[in-house]
Formats: C-alpha cells, structure tokens, sequence
C-alpha cells in the first residue's frame, strides 16, 4: 500500500548519500583541528622565555630545587616534538595543563563559564534570527518602500558599528540613563537561584524561581542584543537580497498560480529557498560572534569564556590563554561542521 | 594613439591583448568615476574618508591641544553645548583632563594607519601568494591552501586576541596580529581569480606566443584582478580598523596615553555615570569612518557587479 | 468559456506607461485550444498571467473584462481568484527546470496542489487519523496523475527532487500539477520551447492528450507558427500588445490578411518546398514606451502602410467564416 511516509529506495540512496557526505566532512575537519593544536602549541614555544620563567616572575622567591621540579613537571627539558606529543596525548584526553593563578586545570574553567557564554551565544543567536529573518523577508516583498529602506539602513550601520561600542552605548541609554537594565553581571544577588545546569534562565525555569528568571533575563537582554545585532545586521541583508532573487524565480510565479496565498508562497516557497545562502553567512557568523563574545563579556561583566581570557592574558596566564583560544578555534571548527550539515539538509542537490 | 579610445575594435595595436587589458583598465577607471556621481552614498563615503585622511595628515596644525598634555585642573569637562562646557575643549575633556577633540583627531592617525598598513601588506603578502599558487598550482598552492584553511579555523578576534597575548601591545605588534590572518582573504580571493583569468583566452594566447610567466602573470593577470582585489580591501580595511579598536579597547592593541579610539572608549567607560562624552565621542568617529569607508566599499562593488549595473 | 474584451495592462515605469496588453479581445469555447502567436515581448505571456490575475510588478489592469464561465475575474477578491487559480485554470511554464520548486520533493509539490484547494477532503471521514488518510488518498492521486501525464514509476519520482528529473519529466510534472484539481482552462506558456525537438512532440502528443479525454480547453502561446498550425483550432496573432488577427488556424495561415501575419508567414521556412525565398520583416518589435495612441504599431514596418493607418484606431473586423483583422486595409 503506497504511503507517503514509507521508505522508497531512491530515498534511501538520497540519505545514504548524505550521510556519506557529511561523514566525509567529518573527517575532514580532522586534520583542522588537529593543525589548530599544533598551531597553538607551537605559538606558545615561540614566546620569549618559558612558562616556568613566566611563573617564577609571578611567585617571586624559588629556589632552584623547585625550579628543576617545575620543568621537569612540565616537561620543559624534553626536545620540541616529544613536547608536542606529550602535549597532544593529553589535549586528546581533555588535559590542556594548569593555571598558573588558580592552580586548576585550564580545562575545569572553561567547563565552568562555558554556560555562561553559550547562554550568552545562543541568547544573542536567537534574537538576531528573530529579528532579522522578518526584517529581511519583509523588506524584500516590500521592496524600496520606507521600512525596507529604513531597515536596510540601520542594518548597514549594524554591520559597521563596533560591538563593543554599541554596548556602552545600550548600557548608556538603558543603564545609567533610564535605569531598566542592570550593568553588570549574569543575575542580581540574593535571588537564590539554585545551579542546576549553570545556564540561569533554564535553571531558573527548571527550579521555578521567577525572581530569579526575571533578574537574568534582564542581567541577558543588553549582551545578548550587543553581541547579537552585527549578526542580525548582516543576515538581515543576506535574507533580504536572496529572497529578492528568488521572488523573481519561475518557480515562485508557479506557485502563486498554484492558488496559494502569498503568505504561504513567500515563507514556504521562497524562504526555504532563501535560507540556503543565508545559512552559509551563519558559518562566518560564528566566528563574529565568538569574537564578539570577548568584547561584550568584557563590557557587561559577564563571567564567560571571553572575560575569563581577557583576564587570563593580563595575568599572563598563558595555559589559560592558550587553552581558551584553542576552545574557542575548535568550537568555531565545529559550527562550520554544524553548519555544513545543516546546509545539506536545506539544499537536495548537496547531498548527491 | 589613446588608450580610451574604443571605437576601432578590430585594428591596430587593439589586438595586441595587453593594450587591450590596459585600456579595459583605464576604461574601468573613466566609467567608475562617472558613475561614482550616480551613486551620492559611495560618493559621501569617499569624501569622508579623504576628510578623515586629510584629519589625520595634518592633526599638528589642526588639533587644538597636545593630546597628551594633562591638565588635572580642567578634568572631565563636558563639551561646549553642555553647561560647564567651553570652546576651549570643544568636545570635553576626560579623567586627566586631556583635550577629547585633540585626542579624537590623532586617534585617526592610529587607526588610519593601522587600517592601511595592515590591509596593505595582507593585499602584497596574500596577493603574491595567490598569484603564485594560483598560477603555479603544485606543491606550493597544496602547502599555502592548508595554512590558509588552519588559519580560518580562527574566528578572526580570537586570533589578533591570542596573538596579541602572546606578543604584547604595540603598534608593530598589532599590525602583525592583523596581517598575520588577513592575508588569507586576498590570498583566496587572487587565486580563485587567477585560476579563472588563466583559462580564458588571451593569457593561452600568450602563452602559446611564449611569453614568460613572470610576463604574463604581471602583463596580463594582474591588471584584471585589481579590481575585485580594490573593493575587497575597502571593505576589509573598515574591518581592520574595527578590529583595532577592539584590541585596543581590550587594552591589547595600542596604550594610553597614545590616543586611540578603542582605549579611549574603554578609558571613559568608568565614567559613564558622570561623564558620557568620553566614551561615546571617539565611538562616534569611529563609527563614522568606518561607515564612510563600507558605503564607499559598497559602491565600488556595485560599480564592478554587471548583474547590478543592468538595472 | 473564456471571453475576454477589451483587456490592457499597462506598465507604470519612470519612462511613461507601457502597454503590454493593448485591448485585447479573445474568446475560448469548452475544449477548444486557441494559439496566441507572436514575436518575443509582444504581450502573449502577459496576457496570461493577467488572465491568472498575477500582473507581473508593476502591471496594472487598466480596463476590459475577462469572462470565465459567466463571471468577470477582475471583479473578484483575492481570495476568490486564487479558488480559481491552480483549480479551474492553472498553467504551464515556459522553462520546466527553473519552473519547479527545487527544495521540494517532486511528489510533494503536486499534492501541494490537491491539499491547498481540499480535494480529498470528503474523502477522510472523521476521526482520529483524519489527515494521515487524507494524505494517503492524495498521495494515490498524485501517483495516478504522475502515471497519467507519462511518468513512470511514481511510486519512487514521488521522492525525487527536480534536479533529479529531465527537462522533460519536469514539463510532466508541471503538467500533472495543472492536471490536480482538473482545471477546465489550461494556460501554456510555450510549454515546449525550453525542451528537446523529440521531447517537444513528446509533450504536444501529451497535451493534445489531455485535451482529447478531459476535454480541458487550452490556450497556447507560441511564437512557433507550424506548431500552432498543427495543434490549435484558431489562432490569435499578436504584435506589441494587441491582436491584429483571429480566427479558425486554416483560415488565418492560408488566407492571412494582416501585413504582419503575411510577414510571419513568409519568413518562416516550410518543410517540403524545394525552393523558397524567406523574407524576415524588416526592422524590429517597437518600443512599446514610445508607441502612440491611435496609431498602428506595425507601421513603420508595413509594405503596405497608407496615411489612414496613422489617421483612426482600427478596431477588428470580421472579414467572413469568424476571420477577424485589425488593421487599416480591412477596415
């Protein structure tokens, strides 16, 4: 019995094919990754002095006993490639080394501000993709009229302004001006909020906590905004021109003489169509918005990732740096992997 | 014989393919500057950047103070049209009562140079690159294109911020940091250029006359890429200014008192309570000429996109 | 079942209004097919997809009344035009591989034409599983009308996305979407001029097909002269927005009266004749921007344009056996 929803054959080689392709993309990312840490370890080598000459230059008095200890801890007498494959063997094994200012592992920091930035990351992701999915859509179906034009403008200026400015200038207007926001930090004190999974809005929702919710939700809303508007600028003008082209399709005017409302015709028939390229710029989003990261946490207080890696370069904390840095390359490997998946699924002709 | 003159197709030195990329280019030149004035926007930020251009040149003579000069007794004064304000700091001055327009005027010098010198040498060192590789393919192009790929594994902050950590602040530093990833945008964008222009007709032509590589790579490749390679760096090069102001802002790129507009900003953010003006004014330049530079980056890209030029 | 009278359909630009469609008059019985023949850019698709009431921006009916089964279709809501519009009359494109969604599933985007004007609604009793049986008994219509229109092994094409069919299977398809709500009027817009010489037949075999069995009424744009000669009962001739001659296919290729169509007749080779002198009109279709009200748009090309041709507005004239001329020789 014929249904829409079994499995026929050709399908299945469409889908066999896909996963073969996005294997292949897998494995390709491989040797990135791989090229990142080497990179990175090799950067470290090239700074004058080494880690223990930097640590000594913190603790002041060591006796040479302990110095001896200490490069040996650190393998610092063994030539450069048994280092680096020292150094690889335990970066595999999620062992990025030590702090010099906690005496932690480098890789328990990043676990504990990771949420902090991927809330912060996805916050900011979300509210680009909401308002600039619209504002590109609209502005393309309702070509040169005043809100397109005056969206396109401020999209324009989006896209050249400074985040890090646009951030005291929000903290400016809403903080110190009207007072509606809070400046600093992830929640106010005193909400007992109970960290379940370190991000406070979920938690917050998970514990029933609603004066928690409400404090980080406002504590979130200027970074997210901050951190998301130079994507929101740039996918807003990237929906709007594809969609431009591709409301000129044939395939478009078929569907209108299909009988379909226009609603329909633009958001099924040409968004899905539009979404193709917008989805590769996301790819070099990512990186924006890592980057970005930094610059906002650093404005708003936000104890993420990037602030932890502001302060660890002025604490010349150089395992923390490095470690960091190195995170923030393979996440960025990783949602260009996301992102090429993605594409497969939006785009049939991809995945043969 | 004029290089502009397009009406005799056929004769002369016209079949000679160089004379013909030369006179496409000069060509090019004529039609961009007349079509610049149908485009106000590009035109405007073309304008601006001259102006910035020509603020930074002459900040001596120009800027009203030293930018450095410290007065403890005129602190966080406010701008002119502000009570409290006088013409004598027109736009305020901020903790060390340092002259804010002085210090916005040669801030330009800073961010100016940075721009050009670190999209400059990324245009020579990613340029030559391309060409070769591009041109050569082989071991090299395979040696280069996975550098590039390692590199673009980093988000492009992250990169200019680790290298800078590891480097320390300065100027020279900073326009390492940024030259040290930049180029690999020129590098692929000249490559995939050269590797389309080296297939069409006039390059084989020269080839098949025996004309040596170093030839026809200059003679003939280069003139037709320049273009794309224009309007990439315009636009790259309000990039690289941003970039340096983050740096900066982050305390990583160039030092008070030095006036740069990221440390400026970061400077005057402490103060934002009680003294506004010194964090948003240099952001104002900023953005400005970062936003001049993108119109006019825009324009230049639409002047060259054939699909645009139709409607 | 269609009459149209006196349609125009200007285009507002900055250089003045274009007239893309110029009073025309053309008028359709229930399983006729009817050629509209012209150059290119004479107004034939325009016609069309005013017919569809899809003015291309920034088209604008500006007068005439288009009669579909008793009813002004310029009179109606958007909302009723588009109950119209894929279920009483649908239409076929000119370029199938750019005319089909390319993220859809082929399949789908012809039941998409079923599901949106509820065919097999009554079809699902109520309950629980109400939609998933609808879609089941849309998907088994979409497999009949896959197999009715010449495309084998639905059952598996159903899946395939458009890239993954020929030119010629997306013609198909295009043409089983028309099919879906059994449409009584077909608008083809040059259905074959994008296709392969054997697939073209192919395609024309398929449409006369249709037409035979369900008796759909077809209105087919060409500016092939021999193809409308073979597959069309009548034949319009138009030429910068208007229709200069009408009438039975017979009559207007063997007794052409208008200059224009003389011209075409004449400049198009005959397969057969040994010896034959073609005589391509001379100049080419005006700018429709400059033409003047009132004044003939085939003059400046006409052998045998007269002062009167510029004087009054020909209006078309019946010359005998339903043959109509609009020009200043018949008039």
């Amino acid at each position: 019995m014929p249904c829409a929803a079994s499995n026929p054959t050709r399908t299945k080689g469409v889908r066999i094919l896909r996963t073969a392709k996005i294997i292949q993309r897998i494995l390709a990312t491989v040797p990135i990754v791989l090229g990142v840490v080497i990179l990175v370890f090799v950067f470290m080598r090239f700074i004058p002095g080494d880690p223990v000459d930097l640590m000594m230059g913190q603790s002041g008095n060591v006796s040479r006993q302990e110095i001896a200890d200490l490069r040996a801890q650190f393998n610092l007498d063994a030539p450069v490639y048994v280092q680096l494959y020292d150094y690889l063997g335990k970066a595999v094994q999620g062992n990025l080394g030590e702090s010099y200012m906690e005496k932690r592992p480098v890789i328990d920091l990043i676990g504990q501000a990771l949420p902090a930035t991927l809330e912060l990351s996805l916050m900011a992701i979300l509210f680009a993709l909401i308002v600039a999915i619209p504002i590109g859509v609209y502005s393309a179906v309702k070509q040169n009229s005043i809100l397109d034009r005056a969206s396109m403008g401020i999209s324009f200026l989006g896209v050249s302004m400074p985040g890090f400015w646009l951030g005291i200038l929000l903290m400016l207007i809403f903080s110190v001006k009207l007072g509606i926001a809070p400046t600093q930090g992830r929640i106010a004190y005193g909400t007992g909020l109970v960290k379940v999974t370190g991000f406070y809005v979920f938690d917050s929702i998970l514990t029933g906590n609603w004066a928690a919710l409400r404090s980080s939700l406002a504590h979130l809303i200027l970074p997210a905004i901050t951190l998301g508007s130079p994507t929101a600028a740039v996918v807003a003008r990237v929906v709007r021109s594809s969609m431009l082209e591709v409301m000129r399709q044939d395939y478009i005017v078929l569907a209108r003489a299909k009988g379909l409302r226009e609603f329909r015709v633009v958001v099924r028939h040409a968004l899905r169509n539009a979404l193709i390229p917008t989805v590769t710029v996301l790819g070099t989003e990512v990186g924006a918005l890592l980057g970005g990261n930094m610059i906002v946490e650093t404005v708003f207080g936000w104890p993420g990732l990037g602030r932890l890696a502001v302060t660890a370069i002025f604490n010349r904390d150089y395992p923390l740096v490095q470690g960091v840095v190195m995170f923030y390359a393979l996440v960025f490997v990783m949602a260009n992997l996301g992102v090429d998946i993605l594409y497969t699924y939006l785009n049939p002709k991809i995945s043969l | 014989m004029s290089k502009n003159n397009s009406a005799p197709a056929l004769a002369g030195p016209s079949a000679d393919p160089r004379f013909r990329a030369v006179r496409r280019r000069m060509h090019r030149l004529l039609e961009f500057l007349t079509e610049l004035k149908g485009n106000p926007a590009a035109l405007i930020g073309l304008l601006v950047l001259l102006f910035y251009i020509g603020m930074a040149a002459f900040a001596p003579i120009i800027s009203p103070h030293s930018p450095v000069r410290i007065h403890l007794d005129e602190r966080l004064l406010p701008p002119f049209w502000l009570p409290g304000g006088t013409l004598n700091h027109p736009l305020g001055t901020d903790v060390l009562g340092m002259d804010l327009l002085s210090r916005i005027i040669y801030g330009a010098r800073i961010s100016l140079a940075v721009g050009f010198l670190s999209v400059g040498i990324s245009v020579i060192f990613g340029g030559i690159l391309g060409l070769l590789a591009g041109y050569f393919r082989g071991l090299f192009d395979e040696i280069i294109c996975r550098a590039a790929d390692l590199l673009l594994a980093f988000p492009f902050l992250i990169f200019a911020i680790g290298v800078m950590a590891f480097m320390g602040p300065g100027f020279v530093n900073l326009i390492l940091a940024l030259t040290f990833k930049g180029w690999v945008e020129f590098f692929r964008l000249v490559r995939g250029e050269v590797m389309a222009e080296k297939t069409k007709e006039y390059v084989e032509a020269a080839n098949a006359l025996g004309v040596s590589h170093l030839r026809t790579i200059l003679g003939e490749i280069l003139p037709n890429i320049i273009h794309s390679v224009t309007v990439l760096g315009t636009l790259r090069l309000g990039y690289m200014i941003i970039m340096e102001a983050s740096l900066s802002f982050l305390g990583l790129g160039i030092q008070p008192p030095t006036p740069a507009w990221g440390s400026m900003i970061n400077a005057g953010r402490d103060y934002m309570m009680n003294a506004w003006w010194i964090a948003t004014l240099p952001g104002i330049a900023l953005l400005i000429l970062v936003l001049c530079i993108n119109l006019f980056g825009e324009g230049l890209r639409d002047l060259s996109d054939p699909r645009l030029k139709r409607n | 079942m269609l009459a149209i009278e006196q349609l125009t359909m200007i285009y507002e630009t900055k250089r003045g209004r274009v007239k893309a469609v110029n009073k025309v008059d053309l008028s359709l019985g229930t399983g006729e097919i009817l050629g509209l023949v012209g150059e290119s850019g004479c107004g034939k698709s325009a016609t069309l997809l005013t017919i569809l009431g899809l003015v291309p921006y920034p088209g604008k009916v500006t007068g005439g009344r288009i009669i579909f089964q008793g009813e002004d279709l310029l009179q109606k809501t958007p909302a009723e035009l588009r109950k119209i519009r894929g279920k009483e009359i649908a239409m076929i494109f000119q370029d199938p591989m750019t005319t089909l969604n390319p993220v859809f599933k082929v399949g789908e985007q012809i039941r998409e034409s079923l599901q949106i004007h509820g065919l097999m609604n009554e079809q699902a009793e109520g309950g629980w599983f109400k939609g998933r049986k609808r879609k089941e008994s849309e998907v088994d219509r979409v497999y009949q009308l896959m197999r009715e229109v010449g495309i084998p092994s639905p059952e598996k094409r159903y899946f395939e996305y458009p890239f993954q069919f020929s030119g010629g299977m997306q013609q198909r398809a295009i043409i089983a979407i028309a099919l879906a709500c059994s449409a009584q009027l077909l608008l083809a817009d040059e259905p074959t001029t994008a296709l392969d010489v054997t697939i073209q037949a192919q395609i024309l075999e398929l449409l006369a097909k249709i037409n035979r069995e369900r008796e759909t009424a077809m209105v087919l744009v060409t500016h092939n002269l021999a193809m409308a000669a073979e597959f069309c009962q009548r034949i319009a001739v138009m030429y910068a927005g208007e229709i200069v001659e009408q009438g039975p296919t017979d009559e207007v290729l063997e007794k052409p009266k208008h200059p224009y169509t003389q011209g075409l007749l004449r400049s198009i080779p005959r397969i057969g004749k040994v010896k034959q002198k073609l005589e391509p009109i001379p100049g080419t279709v005006p700018d429709l921007a400059s033409l003047e009200d009132g004044t003939c748009p085939f003059y400046p090309r006409c052998a045998q344009a007269q002062p009167a041709c510029l004087e009054d507005e020909c209006t078309l004239e019946d010359v005998g056996g339903g043959h109509w001329v609009k020009c200043a020789l018949y008039n």
